[in-house]
């Protein structure tokens, strides 16, 4: 029987692929950031090209070669034998390099208005979560910000930071606004999370429980003006990088 | 609402319950397919187990319109040596489908349900009605799971249940709320909006019943209320918002 893969909060980064660059680039693109978001995990088994291309809507050609962009860069491997198969590799320490790589391919303007398009996905989730919350939401956001406060890598406050800006789309309780954060977040954490941007994984942890408490006393404009003003500050510091740059 | 005959909230409560009854017959079924096939030990289910669950589960999808999905939660490292395990069965464009299993340990951290209240409330032997609320790394819908421990001599093997896809289970509650006079506000266990008479109160948003008149919709595990109040004017949306 073929099962639904990637996991199912995972396909949502399918929603709105770009095609612009090809399409195996673009698929490629989408896992391999579905992979340092930690959404789709270390050690997972692809199913078979058959069975995933067709669950991704793309041709065999283009899964395998959206594949081998993936293998080249390390994030899949693939072992021959009774229990062969491709594997997802997930790399162990963030690469700030890869990511800066990307900064410079985005324009300052490219940048802002990526900024803008999370600041307005931000801005009413929060308002929102603090009319629609349940008590596991509020759970969920304590553990992930403590959890972001005492991270030991880069990679892990990225994980966190995007897992956490999730939940708070999920506090929502809206679909649609929740795969438009994954999405999002996709593209946006990966930047932010650049050691060069000084983003203060503490402070940040910080603004994440002051967020979660506006939100719990069930205050929508603070909570709104609250991520909005993290929002901004953060794509100021992104594009304040980007502009230094070549 | 012309010509519609009018009702009593009571009688709108007990229809509700009714509907529950309905579900929760289905969820018993899948409950006794559990206690005969999972031991409280490590276990691996058999084929024929695992398609026993996957029967009833598709019978409750394809005789209820609003049920989205069904299965079986297992209590942690109880199946198949696996940490967490769901056995879950999804409406889908080909029918009914297994909604994706955790393939190792890393993979199925992202959901993590034993920290979510309805299987804490399932380990303290308890059943609940939860939500409505976005089912994120699950099923990813606005749902109200409908859930059930199972429990054998005493032993907690996890939880059956289904899901009430408010995309399709909104109307249902809304036709059966107009029958009343008033405005009625079907609201959760967790204090926020199931479905309501007007377009006000949207299905997820917390409610405050202070002015309404309550009756407990209790079957034996909803634990909702029915807030009702008569209809002053037009003011009462504008009052809402």
């Amino acid at each position: 029987m073929s099962q639904p893969w990637p996991p199912s909060l995972s396909v949502t980064l399918f929603d709105e692929i770009g095609t612009g660059g090809g399409l195996a680039p673009a698929v490629a693109q989408r896992l391999a950031e579905a992979i340092s978001m930690g959404l789709i995990a270390d050690g997972e088994q692809l199913p078979s090209e058959t069975d995933l291309a067709a669950q991704l809507a793309i041709s065999t050609v283009s899964l395998r070669a959206a594949l081998a962009i993936l293998r080249q860069e390390g994030l899949v491997e693939t072992r021959r034998g009774r229990n062969g198969g491709s594997f997802i590799r997930a790399p162990r320490d963030y690469s700030a390099r890869k990511s800066t790589a990307r900064l410079g391919h985005l324009s300052p303007s490219q940048l802002r208005d990526l900024g803008y398009e999370v600041l307005a996905i931000t801005g009413i989730v929060a308002s929102l979560a603090a009319r629609r919350f349940d008590d596991d939401n509020i759970a969920r956001l304590e553990d992930l910000a403590s959890q972001l406060a005492a991270a030991g890598s880069a990679a892990q406050c990225l994980r966190l930071d995007s897992r956490l800006r999730i939940e708070l789309a999920v506090s929502s309780q809206s679909e649609r606004l929740m795969r438009r954060m994954v999405s999002l977040q996709a593209e946006y954490s990966e930047l932010l999370w650049i050691p060069a941007v000084g983003i203060d994984q503490v402070e940040c942890a910080e603004q994440h429980q002051e967020l979660t408490k506006a939100i719990q006393a069930g205050d929508p404009d603070l909570a709104r003006s609250l991520a909005e003003t993290q929002v901004r500050d953060s794509t100021r510091r992104i594009v304040d990088l980007r502009l230094g740059m070549d | 609402m012309t010509g519609a005959e009018k009702t009593t909230a009571g009688a709108i409560a007990s229809e509700i319950e009714a509907m529950l009854d309905g579900v929760y017959g289905h969820i018993d079924r899948l409950r006794s397919m559990v206690i005969g096939t999972v031991e409280p030990q490590h276990t691996a289910l058999s084929d024929a187990a695992l398609a026993r669950i996957e029967g009833v589960a598709r019978d409750l999808v394809t005789t209820i319109p609003w049920v989205g999905g069904a299965g079986f939660v297992a209590a942690l490292d109880t199946v198949d040596r696996e940490h967490r395990y769901w056995n879950w069965w999804m409406r889908s464009a080909e029918g009914v489908s297994r909604l994706h299993p955790p393939r190792n340990a890393s993979a199925s951290a992202e959901y993590a349900y034993e920290s979510m209240q309805w299987f804490r409330d399932g380990q303290a032997g308890m059943p609940s009605v939860f939500g409505p609320f976005v089912d994120f790394a699950g099923v990813n819908q606005l749902v109200i799971l409908c859930a059930q421990p199972v429990m054998e001599r005493g032993v907690f093997l996890g939880v059956v249940g289904a899901d009430l896809v408010i995309d399709r289970v909104e109307i249902h509650l809304v036709r059966i709320l107009r029958k009343l006079e008033d405005v009625a506000v079907l609201v959760g266990s967790s204090g926020r909006v199931v479905a309501s008479s007007l377009a006000t109160f949207a299905p997820g948003e917390r409610f405050d019943p202070a002015g309404w008149v309550v009756t407990a919709v209790d079957g034996a595990r909803a634990e909702w209320k029915l807030c009702t109040r008569p209809i002053v004017g037009s003011s009462i949306s504008h009052e809402a918002s």
